[in-house]
């Protein structure tokens, strides 16, 4: 049972992974849309806040996903770095308030991991802008809009991270 | 891999608020081709009682298992709908519920073609989540009907006495002798000024009478084994030991009154005395002294112990209206930094002892009282900041008022039950409104151990512990998905893949509740994780570095396949 869930957890990950970078390499040219975003909302906070923008028919940028988690800290950098090689401009992490976790103090276990995923995504070149971490300020549906807006704001000053990902291989062949 | 047909789509029109604005017909017709689809369908107003008999019915009939349902946000009705679907027998790992409307259609009204899209993308990502999630195994543990309390003071045995009478059988363990704690050592219990005896009469007649409580004097615990529902307990009384059952721990264990060394020229003068010691005067007989100056926050609200120990006002102010009554003639005077004395009972002490003749003087932190005196104290010079004078107090005794501090040997409670202290040593509790649980399932704080309380306090704590551990021991059974200490139900259990684990410990560390542990399993070290400890938060997941750590319910390859889906 466990060998088997092993090479299942192995398999669907390949699979997936040139599943995607196919999709990817076949729609380059899909850009011109506006920038993407991926949020993971904690259950407790964040996505609250997104349920209660909804309530209150709050309209917001179309290109963002909520991917609902148990807690910040369950987020793995491997999936936001994964979500950035699917060509989605923007992840954003939002959590509780950092001493009101309902699972302890997970979240400022998050916190540092994140911040140290900034300085990696600043050194490869990605740019932390693209990152948004967040804790205990979405909340309310207002703060959660006022929170979107603005991230998708600032990921306008991004080039879109295909083209990004493109230039920097065309870079790397040149050299 | 699943290429198979599994899955019934179900969209909810919502009385049109959903089909208004987004084109739910195109929305059917693509699912109906998508491989994973067996049927795609639209129905109204999914909430309904009597469409959700419909709808389980045509789910039970179709016998392919899996549905998706396209229709509110969980906080709105759809948490019902997914309920209602399981009291009819259908498996929560096989449902999963797309917020459509909040997330989707109310919020990009304006755009509908754009909505539309995002609907068929979340669509697919809860059709990725649907294929792979599973459910985590429960497992259930018998409880026993018995707890343990540590420490005998007023909370260990108010909560004592509360759970004899509702017929649990009790455990007092007590390290000293005698049973009472902090309370043999004092005069008098502030506020009500009552005798320490007198206040704990009932409950020690309690323990002397009820035959569900056993008292173990002079006994220490030497080691705790077990989770929740069935900790082993070995006790240590001198050079005798043996082990004890229970099924939930009380920890009231107190804390320990600090001692004002080398501050204020504590045992270099006669006559500075710290407030315990005080408290020992009062009890032995009258105190011959007749100029008395308390300073307060000696040691406490400082860089070191930056907290208020809370106690120490209402108590100097006991003592000093104790003093003024034992001789009025007496000048008894609190320097103070400011007195807290929250709440009205305490508010109206504060107001008798003003009218009662004691001296109120604040002085700052940066500016503190000055002891004067050789070999016995003579004056105690003290900036006054109501008048900006300094004052020059005669004195024949100068009381200090130091915290209340945790005890120096906790660490090794912290350890045995895998607690937590803060960073002053006091046990910590579960965040927001659980005061007293800890995050360990089954192991519950009352009392000073927790945070410095008034006698009072302490045993509305220990009699709220004894209630939280009677509502975990009166059951039969434990199931480890139900012990949520905050919602009905945890998310999931986290599952380590023994043949994958390299035994790095990473998810050891970070576990906020200390629910993996690593051990040999065939000779090789290998993460395992309590059910019964674990709250499926997911913090492990985060941290392995081969991923043979997961959620079930959402493991890393389900997140990808989101991520995968989201922009399709």
């Amino acid at each position: 049972m466990a060998r088997c869930w092993r090479n299942r957890f192995r398999d669907a990950w390949c699979d997936m992974s040139n599943r995607v970078s196919n999709e990817i390499k076949g729609n380059t040219k899909k850009t011109g849309r506006g920038p993407k975003a991926i949020i993971f909302a904690c259950r407790w906070c964040a996505l609250i806040g997104a349920d209660g923008a909804g309530k209150n028919r709050v309209q917001l940028p179309l290109n963002f996903r909520v991917i609902p988690v148990e807690c910040a800290a369950r987020v793995e950098p491997d999936s936001i770095i994964r979500a950035f090689s699917y060509g989605i401009d923007g992840v954003g992490v939002l959590g509780c308030h950092l001493g009101g976790c309902r699972y302890h103090n997970a979240n400022h276990r998050a916190l540092k991991r994140l911040d140290l995923l900034r300085k990696l995504l600043d050194t490869v070149g990605i740019g932390s802008g693209r990152l948004l971490t967040s804790f205990g300020t979405a909340h309310e549906y207002h703060q959660f809009a006022a929170i979107l807006n603005e991230f998708f704001q600032g990921l306008r000053e991004f080039p879109p991270i295909d083209e990004w990902a493109r230039a920097q291989m065309t870079d790397a062949g040149k050299g | 891999m699943d290429s198979k047909k599994t899955v019934i789509c179900v969209l909810c029109r919502c009385y049109g608020e959903i089909s208004d604005v987004i084109d739910l017909d195109s929305l059917k017709n693509m699912l109906t081709d998508h491989p994973l689809v067996s049927s795609a369908e639209i129905r109204d107003c999914l909430c309904l009682e009597a469409n959700l008999e419909g709808l389980s019915e045509t789910i039970r009939q179709s016998g392919t298992g899996k549905v998706l349902i396209a229709a509110c946000s969980p906080l709105a009705r759809g948490d019902p709908i997914l309920r209602g679907l399981e009291q009819r027998g259908i498996h929560p790992a096989d449902l999963e519920l797309v917020e459509i409307r909040e997330g989707c259609v109310w919020i990009h009204k304006d755009n509908p073609q754009g909505a539309t899209g995002k609907a068929w993308d979340l669509i697919n990502m809860g059709l990725a989540s649907l294929i792979r999630k599973e459910r985590s195994e429960d497992t259930t543990t018998l409880v026993r009907h018995e707890v343990v309390i540590v420490g005998a003071g007023p909370a260990g045995l108010a909560a004592a006495a509360s759970l004899g009478q509702l017929g649990v059988k009790v455990h007092l363990v007590e390290r000293g002798k005698r049973p009472g704690g902090m309370l043999n050592l004092i005069s008098k219990v502030a506020p009500d000024e009552t005798g320490p005896q007198e206040k704990l009469a009932p409950y020690l007649k309690a323990v002397d009478e009820n035959t569900n409580i056993t008292y173990y004097a002079s006994t220490h615990i030497a080691s705790v084994e077990g989770t929740v529902g069935d900790f082993a307990i070995s006790l240590q009384a001198g050079e005798t030991g043996h082990t004890i059952h229970a099924g939930a721990v009380i920890v009231a264990t107190g804390a320990q009154a600090l001692l004002p060394q080398g501050l204020y020229r504590y045992k270099e003068l006669k006559g500075v005395l710290s407030a315990i010691e005080l408290e020992r005067h009062l009890k032995a007989g009258p105190v011959q002294a007749r100029r008395i100056v308390f300073i307060q926050c000696v040691a406490a609200r400082d860089q070191a112990r930056p907290y208020c120990s809370a106690i120490c006002c209402p108590v100097s102010l006991k003592n000093a209206m104790a003093l003024r009554k034992e001789h009025p003639e007496a000048e008894v005077s609190i320097l103070h930094r400011d007195i807290i004395c929250p709440g009205s009972t305490l508010e109206h002490y504060y107001r008798r002892a003003m009218a009662k003749g004691v001296k109120f003087i604040r002085f700052e932190e940066q500016n503190p009282p000055v002891i004067e005196g050789e070999d016995q104290v003579s004056t105690v010079r003290v900036y006054d900041t109501a008048t900006g004078i300094m004052r020059e107090l005669d004195t024949d005794m100068v009381v200090l008022s130091t915290p209340l501090a945790a005890h120096k040997d906790a660490h090794g409670l912290v350890r045995m039950l895998a607690l937590t202290q803060d960073h002053l040593g006091f046990f910590e509790v579960q965040p927001l409104m659980h005061p007293v649980e800890t995050t360990v399932p089954g192991i519950f704080i009352c009392g000073s151990a927790r945070w410095p309380v008034l006698a009072d306090r302490a045993i509305t704590q220990g009699e709220a512990a004894a209630m939280k551990a009677f509502c975990l021991v009166s059951g039969q059974e434990i199931a480890a998905l139900g012990l949520s200490q905050f919602k009905g139900e945890k998310f999931a259990i986290a599952r380590v893949d023994q043949e994958a684990c390299t035994g790095c410990g990473n998810c050891v560390h970070i576990c906020p509740y200390d629910a993996c542990t690593l051990g040999l399993v065939d000779g090789a070290s290998k993460s395992t994780v309590d059910p019964m400890r674990c709250t499926g938060c997911g913090t492990c997941v985060a941290v392995c570095p081969n991923g043979s750590i997961q959620l079930p319910e959402q493991d890393a390859v389900v997140i990808g396949e989101m991520l995968a889906q989201s922009f399709s």
